[in-house]
């Protein structure tokens, strides 16, 4: 949009909002000479405006920080994520959005005093994007007895370019205010940017959102982690829940559904709909010019019982025309069925090919659409409940079960013969029918009680067939340990051969031999004087002449075929002339792909022995301990805490670590004592870093990965 | 392995006697060669987890596990066994060598989670426990854990030959488990014999499949164990960049990617040092 008509239009609204507000404010600023308000004290009065409706919202902005697991393959993987949301209510309940908190597992909210306390899921909405958490005051210094709670607006009254601010933590920015203007307060998505119709929206794979939402769209700029934020009115009102935008554009959930919803998540944990099983199309350019078309029909739904159709047209409902002619007048009808008790039954007036019908649809209650998921690790899979929706999608017969999603590699499931495989549909655990999650997580947690030498015979159907397979857990005491070489003799020397070129450039054609790169300290070549820049050329006086890069490892592997402890002499070229040197061979060290690990699963890392090549490598001088972090689960305790791959751990929980078992033990007294804060001295670089482990977050909950 | 397999694969040996009868101008008796030596061959059964960083990483995912099986030759009564390095690492480690750069670049980390071994005429498999290997060699000894007082049949690689260049030679493995397992005669002739990179006995066309079985004589003495030997990272001619070596290996695998026989005298060696190596840790560098 042109800048010039930009300012006009945003003069013209803030006049429209202004004018009927300044009658009081009008004897402290004067009008010029031609009756008008001043430059100055239009600004000045804005500005109190917008900074009176801050003061009443902002100081119950919330910053979200939610640890959220997903399933990938049989595992888990924790993500962390970020969001906003606003105190409702003095007992602490915070409205945000579902894409928020789902699957969610810990939440900490930051208040705008920038207090953190953690928090509890009420309940969440997912068919309008909507959630409330509940923070615990009890963390508060005050009890949270001064909570600041925000007041819902009436979003109905919202009109296009009415003044907007969104508030929240941009890009985890936390206490954020943009102002802007409502560009609409009716919104639907076009086909065009859903890739579809507005009822094909989905917050995530088999999950519908939006069917009930007419967005307010604004130009208040928001961004990843504005989702969940208040939108404000200049009245330092709650108009909306911002869920979505970005580049200028936002879209927020009117302040009136997002009030009617919070209410029923905090009163009753979940939003009870009536479910008729039909969507709709408006009439608009098709030809039809009154009710509404019936655009689809679910199969053995309450409106196919009724004999409905698609192609239908809906012309009323208990007595009262419906006239559907413009998308925005959907979500209407939509909410209108969805409010009423579970069980109503509409009269309905339809018309097929010119014949007027009657018939009576008695609402069903709208189940979620996406069932719970959970993960079994002992068995290496993950499974959800089958629900109505996807009973029907993938055309499950019977309509319960509980089907697999996914697989881990390696896992007692995926060597069972058969293997199971996601899109299985499980039947019966050790003879016990499944019917939904529950069942499922009793028989696993029956079945981790018995002998892990025990299998558990399991049914499952699989495109029409049933089968049986056998899942044998791992025996505990077959757990995974790096291999060890064998030992061997060793120098202490890296060397490069020396072919014949850069042997004549050298100066001779019998320097061709293998030249010293490195001399590792506290070894037998170093004790024997070999230097680096040593040209090797024979053991035991028997001549080692490389002819191509291919013959690199011919003195290793030469040494390698001795024995340790076993004395040799060799003839090296030091300065242009031979010389003799005895060394002993000692044995080799282990290397770092052998060392031993630990994994803490409450933590989230694996930390590994440190070996004297790590030293050599880091330049770490002979005092140096530790143990150094090789893998670090995401959004795991340790990874929030800010480790990092090779980190040295020196002290942990103020106790010195020198080794693997002084870590496994300092753990396992630190797990014993449950302290809420883990301090960490790592060796990064050059640097010793202190770092803080909140064990609140994850010791002992975290789910370790096998 | 159960018993009705168990008894499939004497079938299958007594049918192997009757089948191949001695031929006239023949002096070995190969049916009982296969007698004598195959008891000594076990089917090792390995869940290996792979874990992978880098570049390989990317392309076949952190983390995979799997189920493969190899041949490996029981060497002693109380049933130390024999094996492949590469067998018991599913092979991981050729293919970090043929990627090249892309390969030098990724940590590849290969852990067997479970050993089961399947010995000719039990009912049940065996555990074991990987002991130690030796990537140089590519050997790894594995020990049966609950064999109890039993005493397995072995090669006894002490007794040993030394062929020439042209000699026939005898390996014998079993056939995949589609085929119950059974033991299988492969018939080769000594093509060479190479100091480099260190002693090896070179066999003609027929044993380049089979890797951690032995190597005979006609008269059934130990030559040695099918063994595969890569060079080292720094003998690949890697270089950096992205690397199309993968296609330069190509060539050079019809020799290095085959088996050959390491002598009895330096797989009796190796095991010494092998049983060497385990009661004591090894020391760190202070």
């Amino acid at each position: 949009m042109p800048r010039r008509r930009l300012a006009t239009l945003l003069w013209t609204a803030f006049l429209l909002l202004w004018m009927p507000r300044t009658t009081a404010l009008s004897a402290q600023a004067p009008a010029d000479e031609t009756g008008r308000l001043g430059a100055e004290e239009i600004r000045q009065g804005l500005r109190q405006m917008i900074a009176s409706a801050r003061d009443r919202v902002f100081p119950s902005l919330v910053h979200i920080d939610v640890i959220a697991v997903r399933y990938v393959e049989g595992r888990e993987l924790r993500v962390r994520r970020q969001g906003s949301g606003t105190l409702i209510s003095a007992e602490g309940h915070v409205l945000t959005n579902e894409h928020v908190v789902q699957r969610g597992v810990q939440f900490r909210c930051t208040l705008t005093d920038r207090e953190k306390v953690t928090a509890e899921l009420v309940g969440e909405d997912p068919l309008t994007d909507l959630a409330v958490l509940k923070i615990n005051k009890a963390e508060l210094a005050d009890g949270g007895r001064n909570l600041p709670v925000a007041r819902f607006g009436d979003s109905a009254a919202l009109e296009i370019g009415d003044y907007v601010m969104a508030m929240g933590s941009p890009y985890s920015l936390s206490r954020s205010v943009t102002l802007g203007i409502v560009s609409n307060t009716t919104r639907v998505l076009p086909p065009e940017l859903l890739s579809g119709n507005q009822d094909e929206m989905e917050l995530e794979p088999g999950q519908t959102t939006g069917l009930y939402t007419l967005w307010i769209q604004h130009d208040a700029l928001i961004n990843p982690g504005n989702s969940g934020g208040p939108l404000v009115g200049l009245a330092g009102d709650i108009v909306g829940v911002n869920e979505m935008g970005g580049a200028a554009i936002g879209f927020a959930i009117p302040s009136n559904l997002a009030r009617r919803v919070a209410g029923d998540l905090i009163s009753h944990g979940e939003v009870t709909r009536s479910w008729i099983g039909a969507s709709f199309r408006p009439t608009a350019d098709t030809g039809v010019s009154d009710g509404v078309l019936v655009d689809s029909v679910t199969a053995d739904s309450p409106a196919a019982r009724a004999g409905i159709q698609a192609g239908d047209v809906l012309l009323s409902l208990n007595g009262e025309p419906v006239n559907i002619r413009f998308p925005e007048e959907v979500p209407p009808l939509l909410s209108r069925i969805a409010d009423t008790p579970v069980g109503t039954a509409f009269q309905v007036t339809y018309r097929r090919e010119a014949a007027i019908r009657k018939a009576q649809i008695a609402t069903e209650k709208l189940v979620r659409d996406r069932g719970e998921e959970g993960l079994y690790p002992d068995w290496g899979f993950t499974a959800q409940q089958v629900t109505q929706k996807m009973a029907r999608e993938l055309e499950i017969l019977p309509k319960t079960g509980v089907l697999v999603t996914g697989i881990r590699s390696g896992s007692p499931a995926h060597l069972a013969q058969p293997p199971l495989a996601s899109g299985d549909l499980l039947q019966t655990v050790a003879g016990t029918q499944l019917h939904s999650l529950e069942d499922l997580a009793a028989e696993y947690q029956k079945a981790q009680k018995a002998s892990p030498q025990t299998g558990v015979l399991v049914a499952f159907d699989r495109r029409g067939k049933s089968y049986l397979t056998l899942l044998k857990p791992r025996n505990p005491s077959e757990a995974a340990a790096a291999p060890r070489e064998i030992l061997k003799p060793w120098m202490g020397i890296a060397t490069q051969p020396i072919l014949g070129e850069i042997g004549e450039t050298l100066g001779s054609a019998d320097a061709r031999g293998y030249r010293i790169t490195r001399v590792y300290p506290s070894t037998a070549a170093s004790a024997a004087g070999l230097r680096v820049g040593d040209i090797i050329l024979a053991i035991d006086h028997e001549r080692l002449v490389p002819r191509d890069l291919e013959d690199s490892s011919l003195l290793d592997r030469r040494i390698r075929s001795l024995e340790i402890g076993q004395t040799i002499g060799l003839t090296i070229l030091r300065d242009g002339k031979t010389d003799e040197k005895t060394v002993g061979l000692e044995r080799n060290l282990i290397t770092p792909p052998e060392a031993r690990r630990e994994l803490n699963g409450d933590l989230g890392l694996t930390a590994r022995e440190m070996t004297f090549f790590d030293s050599d490598e880091n330049g770490w001088s002979r005092d140096v301990h530790g143990v150094i972090v090789e893998e670090i689960e995401p959004a795991g305790s340790a990874a929030l805490a800010g480790l990092r791959l090779s980190d040295l751990i020196q002290k942990i929980g103020g106790r010195d670590i020198r080794d693997l078992q002084g870590f496994r033990e300092a753990l396992m007294s630190i797990a014993a004592a449950r302290p809420q804060r883990l301090p960490v001295i790592v060796l990064r670089g050059a640097g010793t870093h202190l770092l803080f482990i909140e064990t609140a977050w994850g010791l002992g909950d975290a789910t370790p990965e096998e | 392995m159960t018993a009705s397999l168990a008894r499939r694969l004497h079938v299958a040996i007594l049918l192997a006697l009757t089948a191949t009868p001695q031929l006239a101008g023949e002096s070995t008796d190969f049916g009982k060669l296969l007698e004598r030596t195959a008891p000594a061959l076990v089917t090792v059964q390995l869940v290996l987890q792979v874990k992978t960083t880098g570049s390989m990483g990317q392309l076949i995912g952190d983390s995979q596990g799997f189920e493969t099986e190899t041949v490996c030759t029981v060497i002693d009564a109380q049933g130390l066994i024999l094996c492949s390095n590469t067998q018991t690492t599913g092979y991981m480690g050729i293919m970090q060598r043929v990627m090249g750069h892309m390969g030098a670049q990724s940590d590849l980390a290969v852990t067997p989670t479970q050993i089961r071994v399947l010995v000719a005429g039990e009912t049940k498999p065996f555990t074991a426990k990987l002991l130690v290997r030796d990537t140089d060699l590519d050997l790894a000894w594995l020990q049966i854990e609950n064999g109890g007082d039993r005493s397995f049949a072995f090669v006894d690689f002490a007794q040993n030959a030394s062929p020439g260049a042209g000699d026939l030679i005898f390996a014998i493995r079993r056939l995949d488990k589609f085929f119950d397992r059974a033991p299988s005669l492969l018939e080769a002739r000594v093509s060479s014999i190479t100091q480099k990179p260190r002693a090896l006995i070179i066999p003609t066309a027929g044993f380049e499949t089979s890797l951690g079985i032995p190597v005979l004589t006609t008269s059934g003495q130990a030559i040695g164990v099918l063994v595969l030997q890569l060079p080292d990272e720094s003998e690949s001619s890697s270089r950096p960049g992205l690397s199309l070596e993968m296609m330069g290996w190509s060539s050079r695998m019809q020799d290095i990617g085959r088996g050959v026989v390491l002598p009895a005298a330096d797989v009796v060696k190796a095991t010494r040092k092998a049983l060497a190596s385990l009661p004591e840790e090894t020391p760190k560098k202070d």
